[in-house]
Parts: C-alpha cells; structure tokens; sequence
C-alpha cells in the first residue's frame, strides 16, 4: 500500500463536482482509498493522523485542493495519478450539448416544443411539487423522479391531474416506459401488447424483463410512485393508469405491480380490475389470493408468475423453459459448507427484488432482518451489522442519504460483501445486478474485484461461499445480461435467471444451511 | 456568448445590467476604482476580488440573494469564457472583465437593492427555543446530508470518517466552550472545527456559520462567541478557504443567505412547526452537505440560547 497525492494550486471545485472526482478516483483500478479536500490545516491534521501526509500535502493552502490516492501494491501509481489528471482535466459539462435548446422554464419549454405532453422533473425535493403542478397547469403529463415530496403535495398534485385527464407518476417514480421510449431506469424491451401499472420500481422492470424473455412485449408501463396505493393517497394514479390501459387498444393484458395496498385502496383497485373489461394479473408482493380472484383478477405469486400469466393471457407462444430445481441445486451448495455455515446475506440494488427475495425465505419460516422489514423487531439500520438471514436494500433512503442510488454506483455494497465473506456463520450472499437506462454502465465489472476478494477471504478460512447473482436485464440492454451472467459465471457465481428463482434458491439454501 | 443576454455595447464589449444585488456592496462598488481579479468560475456564481482583496460574487438569476453578491440576467456561467486570473476593472458604476477576446461591462444603475433583515429571538421562551430547536434537529435528520456533521455517510473510507470523527469531537468542545464565555476555550473551540472538511466551505465553517448566525442576532446571549469568532478570523485568515472566510465574516456580522434569514424570521414569527418544511428544505438545498451544516450550527446555536436564557 503506498500513498500519492497530486495537489492543485488554486483550484476550486464546487462540492457536487468534488464528489464526482472523489468517487471517480475511488473506481479506478488500484486505488483503495482516495480522498480530496481543500488543503485546510485541519483537513491536513486529518490526514496526519492517519499517516497520509505526504511533503507535498504539508505545503498544500487552504485554497489549494489535495487528492490522496492510497494505492494497491501492484497499482502503477504513475498511471494512477495520470488517470487522476484526466479526471481533473475535464471540463464540467456546459448547461446543455451542442445544438441543444435550453428552456428556462417548463412553461417555455411546453410553447417551444410543439407535440410536448410530458415533463420528466428531477429537481430537489422542495422545489419539485412546485415544477410538477407548473407541467399540470401547461397540459403537460408528469412523471415526477424527485422524492421528498409532502403526502398533502401529492394528493394535490394527482387529483390535479386527474381532473385535468393527465398522468402525475411520482414523486418518487423511477421507472416508466411510454410508446416504448424508456424513461429514468428503464430496460430495452419488444414493444407489445402488455401494459404494467406498478408502483414498485425494480418490480416493473423485473415484470418487463421477464415478459421480454418469454417473448412477449410492453405496450406501456405507467408508474405511479411508492406510496400511490397508500390509505393517504388513495390509488389515485394506479385507478386512472388502470382505466388508461383498459381504454388502450394496444394492451391486450394489464399487470399491476405493487407491494399489498392498503385495505380500503385495495378495494377500490379491485373495483378497475373487475370493470377494466381485459384481464388483468395482480402482482402485490405478498399479497393474498382471494381477494383478487373475486374480483376476477388473475393473482400472480410472484414476478415471473405474473409474467407469465401475462404472456399467456396475451397469447404468446413461449417456448418451454427448463425448471430450475433450486432444492437440489441448494442440497449441491450445502454439500460444500463448513460446520457453522448456515446464514444468507442478501444485498440488492433492487427494493422490490430484495422483497421477493426476503418474503420466499420467511414463506419457509425462517427469521430474517432487514431494513425494510415492517416488523420493528426484525428491522436493522444502515450502520447495524448483519444478523441472522440478512436482506439490505441498498436503494433505500437509510443508504443513499448523501450518495446516489446503487444501481447507478454499485460500490458502497462492495464493502459489506467482502465484511460478509469474513462471518464464519455466512453461507451465501444473494445480490442483484440491474441493468438498463440510467443504471451503472457495467456493474458486474465494479463488483467483480469484491467478488473475488470475498472468495479469497472464505477460501482462505477454509469455508466454500457460495455467492449468487441476479442480473435484471434484457438482451438487448448495453451491456447485455449475456455479457454480465457470462463475466460472473468465470468468477464461479451461481447466476439465477429471475427475480423469483433467486427467492427460491435463497429460501432452500437457507432452509437446508440451517438445518445442516 | 448568450447574445440574447448581453447588449452589445462598444466594439469588443457586450454590456450586462446587474438585476439586483447587496446593497451594502451595490453602496461601496459605486466608490470603488481600481483593478481587481477573478478568483473562481462556477456554473451558477463568479467570484471576484475587489482592489481591496475583498470577495465578491456574481451570480445567475435565481440563485437566491446573499451577502456581497450581485445578480445578473444569467442563466449559467458557463459560455461565458470567464478564466480565474483575469482582471477586473472596477469603476463607477460598472465593473469590466477581462475575456480571452473581448470585455464583459456589468453595470449597475438600476440594480434593485436586497437589505438583509436581521429578525431578533429575543422575546422567545427558553422552551420556545427548544421546540424550535428540535423541530429544525428533526428535519436536517430528515433530509440533510450525510458526510459533514450529521456523520459519515454509510460505507465511508477511514479519511471521511476521521474527519465526522473530528466534527463532532469540534462540535462538542463548542458546545462545551460558548455557554462559559471564556474567550480562551471559545477560541480553542472555534480553531477545532474552523477549515475542517474536504468542501469549498468546509462542514465545520458551516457549522460555525449557523452558530454565529444566531449569537450575531439582536438580543442573543451568546453574545461572547462573536467576538472571539471575529478575532480568530483576523488572527488566521489562512486557515479556511477564501470564500468560507467571507461567508463567516458576514455571518459574525448577522448578515447570510436570504434563505437563513428567513428561517429565522419565521422562528421570530413563532411560525407554526409545519411552516418551517419548506425553508428549511431550502436551506438543505446549499451545495452538498453545506446547507444540512449550516442548519447544525442554527440547531446548535438555538440550544446554547436555551441554555442561557435558561440559566439566567
């Protein structure tokens, strides 16, 4: 391990930029820390404290900015600090691309652009009711990516919308694909005749993947935001995206996504499902049964159920897929487990495929923590260690305050996987790889490093660790799942080909660990 | 250059009305002549040094009043070609700057003028102060940003977690030091956390920014810290950036951002707690964890206040 620091003479950085540098610097190749800072007193007392200060540091100013590079052995520190050069050398990016008009304002932007009717708003929160109501006001549908927006801002905002015959998806809506153009994160899927309404993020995305492998297509997918089908909101876009599908000549078949409504709301859901006049698959994770099927509803148990159904009903000849037989595979894994190996750590991008993943091992009765458990006794924060069966969502707002979301910088989860491999009681980690756009450009390569060192640290421990992999994708994603589920497939990763057969070979690990 | 924004004056110079700005600074930059310098370029703000070494800042419209800044009809800095280096000619009236190819003139007649409102929390209760206090506490927890002095953010590397290590060890010897107004501890304390933090304006001055904010406040019993605050500032002007100084030296004044000012107008108004979401959601809005900083510091501020109300 060897420090090097480059500093620049009076150069000031704004704080959004000097972030990007320093998780730029953290990505490159040998680097296993790296730090930037104004040359402050204090700041170079931090650094002394930690052996890091180098001369050239020591004679930093305060208006000087230092970045610290701690270096792998083997690291050419010379090309290290060339690449940080780089990284500094590029030039922010102007306010728009050549030849591109900018708008000041969503009103002009609604004149200039003849044919607009939708505004995408990704704004801090507490500006973005404010922005979305001026799109409602042009006529403009919404699809709100900002969270941070009052429960009172979004009841006024969709019935807004809804009395001006307008979509308002969000705040807090991540995923849409409108007359096939993918908006936010979003996969490349066949265009066809399945509408989703869903207002799980990842859980659409997974619905659409999976329907785009067993050869069918999305005619659209509406996103209504988290907290939609709350007793708060009502439902009100999930009801008007219903009624929009159902009007729509070219879905065949809807499918809802979405984590169980709250009671009064699921009634009222179930009242468009029965009056949609299509079929109509609803997918809410762990959900109940009969409820839907009175309403003449098609329940799906899970997401690639759901898509499934919806091909089907959709009349798509699919050809016969192998049924992975997760009990056996588990029995194979067991086999290679040291005494003592009998827990699952699961750490996911996706909230509602760490859902899937978290409700198939407690269908087994198995205990399991999480910090997006409802019940407060099994919950765990951010900053808490792993116990148990652990499943983390690294999407949720406990880890990505102050950072972005992982799936678009998959690396704080890369710490806890190698932390993971060290706990004799771990004998699998379950993570999920999501591709697609706005997702990271090659996740599967930003983990591999982790993988392998995870590997190593069992291995030399004497422990086989199973790791296992999940990656949300279509073929015609860049980089495509082919590509990914070959690269982890060379690193000795179990790669699992749904959301739903990752739930399953996660509960029969754990059930079979435990009882071994 | 945006040529819709600038009125072509003389050849090789386009001329640019300032909207608005300071009117403290808009009353001394009507004296001043000389030459001054571009101190930095971002997107949304140019800062300028004064002949007097004094900074100043230019920014686009929208980006909010503040002290010693001057607005213009801009939308982004960018397109302009305004390097760090260049000169400033400072006359009557206008200032001129110095492009790889041509002059930029900002006049200023006609700039309407922003007065910072100083409110008072003098007539607050000790518990009044408190509630407050908490409420603000609750929101920063709630959506400010980690990385500064609301701790690591989750995952950190040993650097940033030495230093949320060293901001809250300042935060306490603060906290510790002011209600005793002892100028010898308060300004140990202040050198703790002056400069400390990776940002432009590091987390610690953000702190001690929210802090002076409240003891610069008509009436306020801390009273002690300003002075201390001011001689340390004086006394070592290097160990902070050039803009977190100026910040600072504003704030000791009880001069900020409209945006505090008017958070603190609102506590004066006892505004009701819902009230305060969306300005504080503003203030949290300041750069990367700048403005979930500065609120510690209010936050801090507010309880030493209790404390010593209290405890008179």
């Amino acid at each position: 391990m060897s420090t090097t620091a480059v500093v620049r003479k009076n150069t000031y950085f704004d704080s959004v930029s000097l972030m990007s540098v320093s998780t730029k610097a953290n990505g490159l190749d040998g680097v296993e820390q790296a730090f930037t800072a104004m040359g402050t007193e204090m700041n170079k007392g931090v650094l002394g404290n930690l052996g890091l200060l180098t001369d050239e540091l020591r004679a930093a100013g305060s208006g000087d900015l230092m970045i610290v590079l701690v270096a792998e052995d083997r690291a050419d520190t010379e090309a290290l600090l060339a690449e940080v050069e780089d990284l500094l050398h590029r030039k922010a990016p102007a306010s728009a691309e050549a030849g591109a008009v900018t708008y000041r304002t969503i009103a002009g932007a609604a004149e200039g652009i003849a044919g607009a009717n939708l505004a995408v708003i990704a704004v801090n929160g507490a500006y973005a009711a404010r922005e979305a109501r001026k799109a409602l006001e042009n006529g403009l549908h919404v699809m709100l990516f900002s969270d941070n927006v009052s429960v009172e801002d979004e009841v006024a905002l969709k019935e807004l919308a809804h009395d001006k015959g307008l979509f308002m998806m969000g705040p807090d809506c991540g995923t849409a694909i409108i007359n096939n153009v993918a908006l936010c994160f979003g996969n490349k899927v066949r265009p066809g005749s399945v509408g989703i309404v869903a207002a799980s993020g990842t859980g659409s995305q997974e619905v659409s993947v999976r329907v785009h492998a067993l050869g069918g297509g999305i005619s659209q997918l509406i996103g209504t935001g988290g907290r939609d089908l709350s007793e708060e909101v009502g439902g009100i876009m999930m009801t008007d995206g219903i009624r929009a599908l159902a009007a729509d000549p070219a879905t065949e078949v809807i499918v809802l996504v979405s984590k169980p409504p709250a009671a009064s709301v699921e009634k009222k859901v179930l009242a468009e499902v029965a009056a949609a006049g299509k079929p109509v698959v609803v997918y809410f994770i762990g959900g109940s049964e009969e409820a839907v099927t009175a309403a003449g509803g098609h329940f799906a148990s899970g997401s690639l159920d759901a898509a499934r159904q919806a091909v089907a009903l959709a009349g798509v000849e699919t050809a016969g897929t192998e049924e992975f037989d997760a009990a056996q595979a588990a029995a194979d894994v067991v086999t290679r487990l040291a005494e003592g190996q009998r827990y699952v750590r699961g750490l996911f991008c996706g909230g509602t495929l760490c859902d899937e993943t978290m409700y198939a091992v407690k269908d087994a009765g198995l205990d399991v923590w999480s910090n997006i458990q409802k019940d407060p006794a099994f919950r765990l924060t951010a900053a808490a260690g792993s116990k148990g069966h652990t499943f983390l969502d690294f999407g949720d707002d406990d880890f990505t305050n102050g950072r972005p979301h992982p799936m678009i910088d998959p690396t704080p989860r890369l710490e806890r996987l190698v932390a993971e491999a060290r706990d004799p009681e771990v004998a699998a980690v379950v993570m999920d790889f999501v591709l697609g756009f706005g997702s990271h450009e090659d996740p599967v390569g930003t983990t591999l490093p982790a993988i392998e060192e995870a590997q190593r640290i069992a291995r030399e421990a004497g422990r086989h660790l199973e790791i296992v992999a999940y990656v949300l994708g279509t073929d015609l994603d860049t980089p495509s799942v082919a590509a990914q589920t070959a690269a982890l497939e060379a690193a000795g990763v179990t790669v699992t080909r749904s959301s739903t057969e990752t739930g399953r070979f996660a509960r029969e690990i754990a059930r079979k660990a435990q009882q071994a | 250059m945006s040529p819709e924004e600038s009125i072509p004056g003389a050849r090789g110079c386009a001329v640019l009305p300032v909207r608005s700005g300071d009117a403290a600074l808009l009353r001394s930059l009507r004296s001043t002549v000389g030459e001054g310098v571009v101190h930095s370029v971002f997107s949304r703000v140019v800062n300028l040094l004064t002949p007097q070494d004094r900074l100043i800042a230019l920014a686009v419209r929208g980006a909010g009043h503040a002290p010693r800044t001057l607005t213009a009809d801009v939308t982004d800095w960018t397109g302009y070609g305004i390097e760090a280096g260049r000169r400033v000619r400072f006359a009557r009236g206008s200032l001129t700057l110095e492009l790889p190819h041509k002059r930029l003139r900002l006049t200023l007649d006609g700039a309407r003028l922003w007065c910072p409102d100083t409110p008072s929390l003098a007539h607050l209760a000790p518990a009044e102060l408190a509630a407050a206090a908490a409420h603000l506490d609750r929101l920063n927890r709630a959506h400010g940003a980690l990385g500064g002095m609301l701790g690591a953010t989750p995952g950190a590397g040993p650097m940033e977690a030495a230093v949320a290590t060293a901001l809250a060890k300042g935060r306490t010897g603060f906290t510790a030091a002011v209600p005793t107004g002892d100028p010898a501890r308060i300004r140990t304390a202040v050198l703790s956390l002056l400069g400390l933090g990776p940002g432009l304006t590091p987390a610690g001055d953000d702190f001690l920014t929210g802090a002076a904010l409240v003891a610069a406040l008509p009436g306020s019993a801390l009273a002690a810290f300003v002075p201390v605050l001011k001689d340390v500032l004086d006394a070592h002007p290097g160990r902070t950036t050039d803009l977190s100084l100026a910040t600072l030296r504003e704030a000791a004044d009880g001069r900020a951002r409209a945006e505090l000012l008017d958070l603190l107008r609102l506590l004066a108004e006892r505004a009701a707690p819902r009230q305060l979401d969306v300005p504080v959601r503003k203030v949290l809005a300041a750069g990367h964890t700048s403005g979930s900083d500065t609120l510690s510091g209010l936050t801090a501020g507010l309880h030493l206040e209790e404390e010593l109300r209290g405890s008179l």
